[in-house]
């Protein structure tokens, strides 16, 4: 919880950061951002989570825009790690049991391997300069996207109901007042 | 299936790409990068568990208990394929079970072969119940793909009305059966009670004889004893809806069942051939038989009793008395409803041997209900109306025990109906 807290923070500081520390009133609408996810947090509304996630990743693009790409790339990192964890604090139940915590710690751990190899990625991405034909970007695009959806399909396709089941195994007992 | 985070995440990446690279806005495209490989990386890592394959079994500790007694309840389930990163099971309980201590619900990671298991007691309440199926879900850590089921594992539980072993309950039929019993046949014989005399004839036992009127009257005089036989005995359930209306209706109906499963016991025990009828709904009526077999399949017919609905059985006239052999005993577990004591008046009109047991409902705790003058009014109300309907089948011969919740069923049914006639 305090993590998400920390990821909230800290993505809102570094856009503030990124687009130069104003204090300008302009500036302060972007507090709706930590409003949403207080609000998805504190009621525990997936629907509420989006809106902040979404939000989030715009308050990245305007830190892009005013010119400080590695601090858009820092922002949408700690947007996407506080997704994670703030999903994690809507969907587990039992907190506080030892096993639940462990397997929060996982999930916390392999989120960050992945925020921070995204942050890595975009960064090394932003220092390259590649020329690409027009026709070359779209294409690249399209078989991303194309990679994306054999991907979940595939994914799900693994993950089809196959459960069994078997039945009662109730013995009876002497009845006895 | 991917969920919808996930989905949610992959709208956000398509259409940064779509802005970024169709509006050539490089900071746009840039976020993709991330957004990307995190999409891309959970997805790899969820796809590492193939699909879950698991095994749900359930062992109650009894199959049959008595109403109140705990029952534990064990849940296992079983990964026959690869490790599951994430899986919540949820067992539930059937209606009318309580959970007294252990827990239906558990969040796991459960590795190939390896085995949850969920343990539990649970109190039940007269009743038959089927366990419905254990909910599974399975998520990767990050919760990108799900995949949500129940697995049935049936079983089935009875829990069957307590019932006291009711003593000194004396019937007397208009007709017996000819095998020897414990209710009184009106016919002259061997037996225990006095039943007459009358002058000698031929055959007749010795011993019989009557010396003191033989001194008298100068004539052999014989006494004669009651004879004692056995009885059809058709136990009737009062189960309408109407009948158990209002706070309490479902400790009322125990508390009828318990009464019913008690006169059962009583009558089997008196070697008596004992039906059940419980009137209501349909006609449910298990066929009279002897014996403790048949004294547990009744006692598993009162533990499913539910109050019911049918506008052909909205009254006791209906009750179909083809089922019951002319002469016989009826006695009847009911509350009572208007109306009521004129068709059991009928039905003693027509020979039958009419008992009533009548659980009394202002006796039977409700918790809802509260002090305020107005419901001891509606109490007082309906004890009034309810001795008015007592007192007409006492004139119509129905012999009725009114029940009162709070004290043992043994002594008040004695004391009604102790004297055969």
């Amino acid at each position: 919880m305090i993590l998400t807290w920390l990821g909230i923070g800290g993505l809102w500081l570094a856009a503030w950061v990124g687009v130069g520390v104003p204090l300008d009133l302009a500036w302060w609408p972007s507090l709706i951002v930590p409003g949403a996810w207080a609000v998805g947090i504190a009621r525990r509304r997936r629907g509420w989570l989006a809106v902040g996630f979404l939000l989030s990743v715009g308050l990245a693009i305007g830190v892009g825009f005013g010119g400080q790409p590695i601090a858009s790339l820092v922002v949408t990192a700690l947007a996407l790690w506080t997704w994670d964890l703030s999903h994690l604090w809507v969907y587990y139940p039992q907190r506080g049991d030892r096993q639940a915590t462990r397997l929060a710690r996982a999930a916390r751990l392999r989120s960050s391997v992945l925020c921070a190899a995204g942050l890595l990625g975009g960064v090394g991405v932003s220092s390259l300069s590649v020329s690409l034909p027009f026709l070359g970007l779209v294409g690249g695009a399209i078989a991303l996207w194309l990679g994306l959806v054999l991907l979940v399909r595939g994914v799900g396709r693994a993950y089809r109901a196959g459960g069994e089941a078997s039945g009662n195994r109730s013995s009876s007992s002497e009845l006895t007042l | 299936m991917a969920t919808g985070k996930a989905k949610t995440e992959f709208t956000i990446l398509v259409l940064l790409l779509v802005l970024g690279i169709g509006l050539r806005i490089a900071p746009v495209a840039l976020l993709a990068f991330p957004i990307a490989i995190h999409l891309l990386g959970a997805h790899l890592l969820a796809a590492g568990g193939h699909r879950p394959r698991l095994v749900a079994r359930r062992t109650l500790s009894a199959a049959r208990v008595w109403e109140g007694q705990t029952v534990e309840i064990h849940t296992t389930v079983e990964n026959h394929g690869s490790r599951v990163e994430l899986l919540h099971v949820r067992g539930s309980l059937p209606l009318g079970l309580d959970l007294v201590d252990g827990t239906l619900d558990q969040v796991t990671n459960l590795g190939a072969k390896e085995v949850v298991s969920l343990q539990c007691r649970a109190r039940a309440r007269r009743g038959l119940y089927f366990f419905p199926g254990v909910r599974l879900a399975a998520q990767d850590f990050l919760g990108y793909m799900a995949w949500e089921d129940e697995l049935p594992c049936p079983a089935r539980l009875v829990a069957l009305p307590r019932f006291e072993r009711l003593v000194g309950v004396a019937i007397a039929p208009r007709r017996t059966l000819p095998q020897a019993g414990t209710a009184h046949s009106g016919r002259g014989g061997s037996g225990i009670e006095f039943f007459g005399a009358r002058e000698y004839r031929p055959g007749d036992e010795i011993r019989r004889i009557n010396w003191k009127a033989l001194a008298r009257l100068n004539e052999l005089v014989v006494v004669e004893f009651e004879e004692e036989r056995v009885a059809d005995v058709a136990v009737v359930l009062d189960v309408r809806q109407e009948a158990y209306r209002g706070e309490g209706e479902q400790d009322l109906l125990d508390l009828a069942a318990r009464g019913a499963a008690g006169l059962c016991q009583a009558f089997l025990a008196h070697g008596h051939r004992v039906g059940l009828l419980m009137y209501g709904t349909y006609l449910d009526w298990t066929y009279p038989g002897y014996g403790r077999r048949h004294g547990e399949r009744l006692l598993g017919e009162l533990a499913r009793a539910q109050p019911g609905r049918s506008e052909v059985f909205a009254e006791l006239r209906h009750l179909p008395t083809r089922l019951l052999r002319p002469g016989s005993v009826v006695a009847l577990v009911s509350p009572l409803l208007p109306g009521d004591s004129e068709d059991l008046g009928m039905l003693a009109a027509r020979g039958y041997h009419v008992l009533t047991l009548v659980p009394d409902p202002a006796t039977v705790p409700a918790e809802g209900l509260g002090g305020e003058p107005e419901v001891a009014l509606a109490l007082r109300i309906l004890q009034l109306e309810r001795r008015g309907m007592v007192a007409r089948l006492h004139a119509a011969g129905a012999r009725p025990v009114v029940w009162d919740a709070r004290y043992p069923l043994t002594p008040q049914a004695r004391a009604g109906w102790r004297r055969a006639r």
